[in-house]
């Protein structure tokens, strides 16, 4: 094995490749690991795996991580890593480590490589099923390969098949319904500690099985006695397979068991060097096979055997590192302390339930093998090895520790992490709790990052010793996912920064770009918020935008707007019923303005319609609304109205629409399209015709949001760029200008016209919004019957009304509440009227207004308002242009 | 059939291509795919008059693709046939029709007769081929339903989210899927597609 140095609190070491960072550190003899989080304890390194307890670590090197457990670090060259005493800290540099996501689907997922885990993978992949095998830790084998024993080539010869993926270091984190699985594969940090930005660091797997075998395995448990929790007290296997990995520091050890796991270990210790003074064994008799399995091999070694004893207390040296333990048998008066430098402790096997327990497979108590255990009893879901109670032969008593008095239990730790002790429980008791649900969160046992692996059955065994009664009877624990800690970056995978969400463009969106324009986001859709020549600000670049749309020709894009086709004999009937007004009249080749309503009378859509043929009409929708408008006409088509002859296509990126605006919009039209009529009569106020267009088939529609003369250019998508650049190239004699949602929003708002979305929440009627002149009297539509109701018609609600400030540069803040005039200047609270929905400065009018939604607003037109110290008048909602003179150019 | 005035057109990726034929994994687009959306209802007389009209039998099983003169043309280089005509089914009454044939003129004289509805939307989308040995795996990155060929055979195609752009995936012959993609939203799915190479490049 080659040498690796790294970095542990400040120090250098070396260590062997393929090592953990806990072994690493122990056979360098870092006993004294860390301090606990709320008592200073000394604490050393007492588990194996993601079991341990104590040993955080924060790693400094490569991309970092905050809160690792020691046991769990594969050491590499370089590593930097810190001990941590419960809390860890999140380094201030962005992880430019590439982290990403995979879907795969299965006939078997195995969730655990060990010998039981491996068998099963065997038997599917020979039934030549799709199989995948993960396993967390960085070698296959599980137990046994912890164990040092050789695992059956035959079972290893698996992972290699055509139809099985293996994947090791990957950590299944959570299992749901449907076989579905999430897992985590480490994949960089065992090589080396540098930031991998071109191979994943961390894959999150999503996978689907038909069928899930789970293997996971069990953990062993300590046992809670009087300073149980020093730098040398260690899990039995754990300190037996450190040692097997060369760690030289311990001369001498005790075991102290509840089963013949201990008896195992403590051969394990004595065949690696160690003097093994005494297996310390809670059961006074043991039965014929274990007498022959266990003891008989162990005191043939020449180990002594004190049966019917346990660890009472242990003693420390200056720096609270073990140095002897205390045994004690009440029963026979024993007592003896016996000097050691290890303690090695088997308090029975806890197998992981958790990914069994996250599908609602119940835990049952297992009293032969003093353990919950899980057999699965859904079709779907096979449970194996230890996890299924597989190591009866164990024998284990079931025991959690002696008799303490309160003093003692104040230092007997359940939880290390969290430094709960066997006192805390006993004032949990006290205060009447039992549940196991409202004890964990009074003692806080089982909630730090291990999550109560090795205090969890614990805490269940004690405190059914305290209240007489069985560990399943006091309930059992609720796991919930992840399994570990993951980061957050894993799970977002790719989806960071620029791809977090999709960024949706318009055909003509290079050119948006290319020209400077900052970009406004409307849904997902990114689009041109104003154009700035060198110099300018937002404010300024409006003034010139908006004063080149009202005096000359302004050109916008509009492509993003909803667009959904609408064939059928039925069309015009069933807008009748979509739209508050009537469009079943409609002549072909006009648009007209509808507005939709929910089924509560509230506001909900609105666009132009166009009825392009007899049977064939052409909806817009807000650009936000279009997804949800097409839903909605789909679902009173198939649910409510299947007997309507009518089909709805979207066609929102089909068409892209340029809209020409202004009064010299119908100068840049005739050069656009020379052989069209484009006068006054010969093209009326929403008309619409099909020409070609700079060499390209169109349709155009006059229609304005301005109020101003205007067009608009629908063609083929891929056409849009070349439209746009012949209007910018025929438009430049006129000084066309583009400009973007900020100057849409000033124009329309000067018209009074509303956006939904804006002016609108969802609790608007369209009488609200001054809107009665467009819904029809005379047919049904929907929403109609709530539109009816006379609380939907109350003179007191919000209505809309345009408000002047007084003070003409000031732009109230959108969004801003406001009283009535006396309040000026007043310390909320005090009562308000309503609220700004839009807010600009207009250089039309040379100064700012704003739309408002007022309580009994149209009532109280003419009156002042106060917003702060500021004042403004309540007027109609319209500002120029009151007779719609304009829209003819 | 749609003509494309190529002088006057821009692709939404301007006919990109990532990767390579001799490499694990290729992406082009392949920009101006006609496409006709057919609304019909399968259990009307329109439908058959429909079938008449393209000589072929539409499918009504969702996710069934159904070919006439329309060999799949990617990795083989072909020119394509001038009639073709490939049906995918994407909804109990609802279809996307493709190919070299003039469809809008086969079915005008089934439109005027019978309910159905024929839009053309062939620049509402671009399509993306993706192919080659390491096609499955890159997907996976992005795709959430199950790509096996038992589950998701050739010719066959589905609808969903990919990279969470609204996407059309047709496994059109071994190693190889056609993506047809929302115009707005190519550019991103681009990015994350080229993305999702990066280890198999």
């Amino acid at each position: 094995m080659s040498n690796v140095t790294f970095k542990f609190d400040g120090v250098d070491y070396v260590g062997q490749a393929g090592d953990s960072l806990a072994t690493a550190l122990l056979k360098n003899g870092v006993l004294h690991f860390t301090d606990s989080t709320y008592r200073d304890r000394p604490r050393g390194i007492m588990g194996l795996w993601i079991d341990e307890p104590n040993a955080l670590v924060n790693i400094d090197s490569g991309a970092g991580e905050p809160m690792v457990q020691a046991t769990t670090v594969e050491i590499t060259d370089g590593l930097v890593a810190r001990s941590l005493s419960g809390i860890g800290d999140l380094p201030d540099t962005r992880d430019l480590s590439r982290y990403d996501r995979a879907y795969r689907y299965a006939d078997v997922l195995v969730v655990g490589a060990g010998l039981a885990g491996l068998a099963e993978a065997k038997k599917y992949a020979d039934q030549g099923k799709i199989v995948i095998i993960m396993d967390d830790k960085p070698e296959v084998g599980g137990h046994a390969q912890q164990c040092g024993e050789t695992i059956p080539a035959e079972l290893l010869a698996v992972l290699t098949r055509e139809n099985v993926t293996h994947l090791q270091r990957t950590t299944v984190i959570g299992t749901y319904d449907q076989g579905y699985a999430v897992a985590v594969e480490r994949r960089t940090d065992h090589i080396n500690n540098k930031v991998s930005t071109d191979v994943a660091r961390i894959r999150t797997w999503h996978v689907r099985a038909e069928h899930t075998v789970l293997a996971t395995g069990a953990f062993q448990r300590p046992l809670v006695f009087a300073n149980n929790d020093r730098p040398g007290i260690m899990l039995s296997h754990a300190a037996a397979t450190y040692v097997e990995r060369g760690v030289t520091k311990f001369k001498t050890a005790v075991v102290v068991t509840v089963d013949n796991q201990g008896y195992i270990d403590a051969i394990r210790l004595h065949k690696s060097g160690i003097r093994v003074l005494a297996i310390v064994d809670v059961r006074k008799k043991l039965s014929k096979a274990s007498n022959k399995s266990a003891r008989k091999p162990a005191e043939k070694l020449g180990i002594r055997i004190i049966k019917g004893a346990t660890a009472l207390d242990t003693n420390g040296t200056l720096d609270g590192i073990l140095s002897s333990v205390v045994i004690s048998d009440p029963k026979s008066g024993l007592k003896e302390t016996i000097a050691t430098d290890l303690l090695a402790i088997s308090g029975g096997w806890t197998p992981t339930v958790h990914l069994a327990t996250y599908i609602g497979i119940k835990p049952t108590w297992s009293k032969k093998r003093a353990a919950f255990i899980v057999r699965s009893k859904v079709k779907s879901i096979s449970t194996v090895g230890m996890l299924a109670g597989d190591f009866e032969e164990y024998e284990p008593a079931v025991f959690f520790g002696p008799e303490l008095d309160d003093t003692q239990a104040l230092v007997a730790y359940v939880d290390h992490q969290r430094d709960a002790t066997l006192r805390d429980l006993r004032r949990a008791v006290g205060a009447g709790m039992i549940s196991i649900e409202h004890v964990k969160r009074y003692t806080a046992i089982g909630t730090a990052h291990d999550q109560g692996k090795t205090s969890g059955t614990l805490t269940m065994g004690l405190i059914g010793n305290l209240v007489g009664l069985a560990p399943d009877e006091i309930g059992s624990l609720t796991f919930r996912p992840p399994y570990i800690a993951v980061p957050f970056a894993a799970l977002a995978g790719r989806e960071r920064g620029l791809h977090t969400e999709p960024i949706r463009t318009t055909s003509i969106h290079s050119w948006h770009v290319a020209a400077g324009a900052p970009m406004e986001d409307v849904g997902q859709w990114k689009r041109p918020w104003f154009f700035p020549k060198p110099g300018e600000d937002l404010h300024a670049a409006v003034l010139r935008e908006c004063r080149a749309a009202r005096n000359g020709l302004a050109v916008m894009d509009a492509s993003t707007l909803g667009k959904i086709d609408i064939q059928g004999k039925d069309a015009g009937a069933f807008l009748d019923q979509v739209y508050t007004n009537m469009f079943s009249t409609l002549k072909v080749g006009m648009s007209r303005y509808g507005l939709m309503c929910g089924v509560d009378g509230m506001v909900f859509d609105d666009g132009v319609t166009t009825r392009l043929g007899e049977n064939h009409w052409l909806m817009t929708t807000t650009t936000g609304g279009a997804a949800k408008v097409m839903d909605w006409l789909e679902e009173w088509l198939q649910t409510e109205w299947p007997h309507l002859e009518v089909f709805c296509t979207s066609v929102t990126e089909q068409i892209a629409t340029v809209a020409i605006v202004g009064p010299k919009s119908r100068a840049l039209l005739a050069l656009l399209s020379p052989g069209l009529d484009v006068s006054k009569e010969g093209f009326a106020f929403m008309e619409n015709k099909y020409a070609d267009v700079a060499g390209i088939p169109a349709r155009i529609a006059r229609i304005s949001f301005s109020g101003e003369l205007a067009y608009e250019i629908n063609v083929p998508a891929w056409y849009g760029l070349e439209l746009w650049l012949k209007v910018m190239e025929l438009g430049a004699p006129l000084d066309v200008t583009p400009y973007g949602t900020e100057s849409l929003h000033v124009l329309r708002a000067e018209k009074g016209f509303v956006i939904v979305g804006q002016e609108t929440d969802g609790t608007q009627t369209p009488d609200d919004l001054g809107m009665d002149w467009i819904v029809s009297k005379k047919k049904d539509f929907i929403g109609k019957r709530s539109f009816s109701r006379a609380d939907t018609s109350r003179p007191d609600r919000h209505q809309l009304v345009g408000l002047l400030p007084e003070t003409s540069e000031f732009v109230i803040p959108e969004g801003s509440y406001f009283a009535e005039v006396q309040h000026k200047g007043a310390t909320p609270p005090i009562p308000h009227i309503g609220y700004v929905t839009s807010s600009y400065f207009s250089g039309e009018l040379n100064r700012s207004f704003a739309m408002a939604l007022v309580h009994n607003g149209r009532a109280r037109i003419g009156e002042r308002v106060a917003i702060g110290n500021e004042t403004a008048v309540i007027t109609e909602p319209i500002f120029v242009d009151k007779e719609n003179v304009r829209r003819d150019g | 059939m749609v003509k494309v005035n190529s002088a006057k057109a821009t692709s939404p990726l301007r006919g990109a291509a990532h990767g390579g034929l001799d490499k694990g994994i290729y992406i082009a687009e392949v920009p101006y795919t006609p496409g006709i959306d057919l609304r019909v209802d399968p259990s009307s007389p329109a439908f058959d008059a429909v079938n008449q009209a393209l000589g072929l039998t539409l499918n009504p099983q969702v996710g069934s693709v159904v070919r006439k003169n329309a060999d799949c043309i990617v990795s083989q280089g072909q020119q394509p046939d001038s009639n073709g005509i490939s049906a995918l089914c994407l909804g109990p009454d609802w279809w996307l029709l493709t190919g070299t044939a003039d469809i809008e003129s086969l079915l005008k004289p089934v439109q005027s007769a019978h309910h159905i509805s024929v839009v053309d939307v062939s620049a509402q989308r671009t399509k993306l081929e993706i192919y080659g040995p390491k096609v499955k795996e890159i997907l996976g990155h992005v795709w959430e339903q199950d790509l096996r060929d038992a589950k998701f055979p050739i010719d066959t195609c589905t609808q969903g989210l990919m990279a969470k752009s609204p996407v059309i995936l047709w496994h059109c012959c071994e190693n190889c899927y056609l993506i047809l993609v929302r115009s707005s939203f190519a550019t991103h799915l681009w990015e994350v597609l080229a993305d999702s190479t990066v280890e198999y490049l």
